[in-house]
């Protein structure tokens, strides 16, 4: 197949066509397949973590655990939840430049910035509430036991999650680099 | 300009979007959800659109720039039918569908780069409206696109082997 021939092949695709109508839709925030994604899991990390906090006080002796604790745990909780509305926004606006190459550097930046949040906020939530429901523990070593198996658990995924950003990265990373 | 005009555009140019998302994506449904960003992406930012450049041009850039720009679901890819055939049927490829199964199938083997400067080529952009749009300088487009077709012509041997 010759550059002509490939040419001529791309201009005779044949491509559905969307109605006025379907395209309208389109424009909708509450129809962005990712958007409707990240608030579908707000609302539902929202309602998870308000019942939490609500129960926690008295389900995890949250009365008999410093102040400072109690705090801790619910900014633990933040994190995460802000990080979610933080990707809400980052979403819904990914041209930053007035060429692609100027654009996908920018955002490649703001990737790198968002990433960091995200694996930091997530190991923030892990420690913070681990650190909360160990707080009074007398350890033996099955608790130990436990206890190390419970952090790898979460070590594991920091690790999948920290994998998931670096080929990402990698991704745009390749692009800007092959444009420079 | 208002909401019914852009649609109008859109409806006018959804060819190359199509184009662009069956390049970029494999599966039917990330195509659809391709389609729909790049939709939502050209409305974000259609009130920063400067009117010294052509909408077509301006359409390219953001659709280009949404394609590579998102990270694709990691999920199967599972195209679903409605009903499940009564028997085994053997699809007989035509020559159209041969050509344009070729045609992707080496397009697709390139990088997201070279996706990119491929296409706008096979719409028949100059160089300079390439380079305008990717933001890289005129000789380094000519540069790229040779390579693109020598990496292309290489494939193709390969693949006729």
């Amino acid at each position: 197949m010759k550059i002509d021939e490939l040419k001529t092949a791309w201009n005779e695709i044949e491509t559905p066509a969307k109605s006025a109508e379907e395209i309208k839709l389109m424009l909708q925030e509450n129809r962005h397949p990712v958007l409707k994604g990240i608030r579908k899991q707000v609302i539902i990390e929202l309602i998870g973590w308000s019942v939490f906090l609500a129960c926690y006080y008295s389900m995890f002796d949250g009365g008999n655990k410093p102040l400072w604790m109690n705090v801790l745990l619910v900014v633990c909780v933040l994190f995460p939840l802000i990080h979610n509305l933080m990707s809400y926004g980052f979403t819904k606006y990914l041209i930053k430049g007035d060429t692609i190459r100027e654009s996908v550097n920018n955002y490649l930046s703001n990737v790198k910035i968002y990433a960091g949040v995200s694996v930091i906020s997530r190991a923030l939530f892990a420690s913070g509430l681990l650190l909360f429901l160990t707080y009074g523990i007398k350890f033996n070593e099955a608790k130990y036991f436990s206890l190390g198996v419970i952090v790898l658990l979460f070590l594991v995924q920091l690790g999948l999650l920290v994998n998931l950003w670096i080929k990402r990265l990698n991704k745009l990373n390749a692009i800007v680099t092959n444009l420079n | 300009m208002d909401e019914t005009q852009f649609i109008g555009h859109i409806q006018q140019y959804q060819k190359i979007i199509h184009k662009i998302c069956h390049l970029y994506r494999d599966s039917r449904e990330d195509r659809e959800d391709l389609f729909q960003e790049i939709t939502f992406q050209l409305w974000k930012a259609f009130p920063s659109f400067k009117n010294q450049a052509k909408i077509s041009t301006w359409i390219y850039r953001i659709a280009l720039n949404t394609a590579v720009a998102t990270f694709r679901k990691n999920k199967p890819a599972i195209d679903y039918v409605a009903e499940l055939p009564d028997v085994h049927t053997t699809y007989q490829y035509n020559e159209y569908d041969t050509r344009h199964e070729r045609l992707f199938l080496l397009l697709k083997k390139l990088d997201d780069s070279e996706k990119m400067i491929i296409t706008l080529y096979l719409e028949d952009l100059s160089y300079q409206q390439i380079a305008e749009i990717v933001g890289i300088n005129e000789n380094y487009v000519g540069v790229k696109l040779n390579r693109i077709k020598t990496k292309i012509q290489t494939l193709n041997k390969s693949y006729e082997n």
